[in-house]
C-alpha cells in the first residue's frame, strides 16, 4: 500500500512538472490580466520635448501621486512575456484627453498600459492585447 | 532481584525509545516545518511554484533530468564495468580496480578542474551533459556493484555459459536479475549524489536558467520565501525514492545471497 502511494505521488508530481513545463506559458497567459498598450508620442509643449500619453493610462495613488504602468519585458519566463512596471510621474500639462510628461520617465521602447480590466500591481505578468 | 532487573531493563528501554524518538523528531521536524510553512497561505506557494515563479520549476526540471540521466547512465555502465572487474580475468585488472578506488577516495574538488577543461574541450560546458557524463562514469557505483558481483558464485555464470557464449546475454539474463537490489541501490545513490551536487554545477555551468535546484536554492532572495517553501518540500524527492526502494537499498548494500 505504502509503495503504491509513493509511486502515485511521484507519478503525479513528475506529470505535473512536465505539464507545467510544457503548458505553463498558456496557463499564465490565461490567468494574466489583459491590457491594451500604446507607445507614448514625442511632442513639443511650450518649447519643451514631452511624451504625450492617454489620460486613461494615469493612475492616482492614495497620497496624491500619479503613476503609469509600462509593459517591460520579463526574463522570469521561458516564453516571451511582459510585466507591469509602475512609474511615478509628474504631469506638465493635461489637455483633457492626453497628458504631457517628461520623456525621462519612460524607458525608451516601452509601451504604456492604457486600458486594463483588472487592477495592476508592479511586477505582475500582463498580456498585451493587440 | 529479577523484578529489579526487569524494572531496570524497562527503564533502559524507555530511555532508548525516548532518545530514538527525539532523534527522529530532530530529523523530521525541518520537513514538517517547511510543509506547514508552505501551506500557511493556502496553496499560494504551490500556485507560485507551478505558475507565477516558474524559475523554481525550471530548476527542479533541470535537477530531475540531470539526476535521472546520470543515475540511469551510471547504473547501466557500472553493471558491465563491474562484471568485468568481478568475473573476467585479465592482466592489470586489479591495478585498474584499485585505480578506480583511488579516484573514488579523492575529494571531488581534485577532479573538478580537469572536468572543467574536458567540458570546455568537448564543447559541453554550460550544458546538462557537463554534469551528466561525469555522473555516468562514477567510480562509486562501479565499486559497489563489483563488490556485490564478487560475492556471486562463479558456478552460476559457468552454468549459464553452457547455454550461451554471449556475455551480453549472461549479464542481462543472469547477472542483472540476480543483483537487482544492488542495481536499485546504485541507482538511488547515484540519483541522490547528482541531486545534491552543488560545486560541480557551479563550476561546469554559468547560465542561471540551467542550474539544478540545489544550486538555485542558494540564490533565491527572501522575497521569494513563499515559493521557496514549496520548492524545499519538493527537494526531498530522493528521500521518497529511498523510502520506495528502502528494502532493496539496504539489501543492495549487503552481499549477494543465493536465492
Amino acid at each position: 500500500m505504502r509503495t503504491k502511494i509513493i509511486i502515485a505521488a511521484l507519478a503525479v508530481f513528475i506529470l505535473s512538472v512536465a505539464v507545467f513545463n510544457v503548458c505553463g506559458g498558456a496557463v499564465r497567459d490565461l490567468l494574466s490580466p489583459k491590457v491594451k498598450c500604446v507607445f507614448p508620442e514625442y511632442t513639443v509643449y511650450n518649447g519643451r520635448t514631452c511624451l504625450r500619453i492617454p489620460k486613461s493610462a494615469v493612475y492616482y495613488g492614495e497620497s496624491g501621486e500619479m503613476y503609469v504602468f509600462t509593459a517591460r519585458e520579463s526574463e522570469k519566463y521561458r516564453e516571451a512575456a511582459y510585466e507591469a512596471a509602475k512609474i511615478v510621474i509628474t504631469i506638465f500639462y493635461d489637455d483633457g484627453d492626453s497628458v504631457y510628461i517628461s520623456p525621462t520617465y519612460i524607458p525608451s521602447g516601452q509601451k504604456i498600459v492604457c486600458e486594463t480590466e483588472t487592477s495592476l500591481e508592479d511586477g505582475i505578468r500582463i498580456v498585451i492585447e493587440s | 532481584m529479577e523484578l529489579a532487573d526487569m524494572v531496570k531493563r524497562r527503564f533502559l528501554d524507555i530511555i532508548v525509545a525516548s532518545l530514538i524518538c527525539l532523534s527522529a523528531a530532530v530529523v523530521v521536524f525541518p520537513v514538517i516545518f517547511v510543509a506547514a510553512s508552505s501551506l500557511r497561505s493556502g496553496f499560494n506557494a504551490y500556485i507560485d511554484f507551478y505558475i507565477w515563479e516558474p524559475r523554481y520549476l525550471y530548476a527542479l526540471t533541470n535537477s530531475i533530468i540531470i539526476s535521472a540521466a546520470a543515475a540511469v547512465g551510471a547504473t547501466s555502465v557500472s553493471v558491465f564495468a563491474a562484471y568485468v572487474f568481478a568475473k573476467v580475468r585479465f592482466r592489470g585488472r586489479d591495478f585498474i580496480f584499485y585505480f578506480y578506488i583511488i579516484v573514488m577516495m579523492m575529494p571531488f574538488q581534485v577532479t573538478l578542474l580537469p572536468q572543467y577543461i574536458i567540458s570546455k574541450t568537448f564543447s559541453i560546458y554550460d550544458t546538462p551533459l557537463a554534469l551528466i557524463l561525469p555522473g555516468v562514469f562514477s567510480p562509486f557505483t562501479v565499486f559497489l556493484l563489483t563488490q556485490i558481483m564478487k560475492s556471486m558464485p562463479d558456478d552460476m555464470i559457468e552454468a549459464a555459459r553452457l547455454d550461451t557464449s554471449s556475455t551480453l546475454v549472461i549479464v542481462t539474463r543472469i547477472i542483472i536479475p540476480a543483483i537487482k537490489p544492488g542495481i536499485i541501490c546504485a541507482f538511488v545513490l547515484a540519483f541522490a549524489e547528482q541531486w545534491n551536487a552543488v560545486a560541480e554545477p557551479l563550476v561546469l555551468m554559468e547560465t542561471h536558467e540551467k542550474f539544478p535546484l540545489a544550486v538555485f536554492l542558494n540564490q533565491v532572495s527572501a522575497n521569494d520565501a513563499l515559493a521557496l517553501t514549496a520548492v524545499a518540500l519538493f527537494a526531498v524527492i530522493p528521500f521518497l525514492l529511498f523510502s520506495l526502494f528502502e528494502a532493496q537499498v539496504i539489501e543492495g548494500l549487503g552481499e549477494y545471497r543465493l536465492k
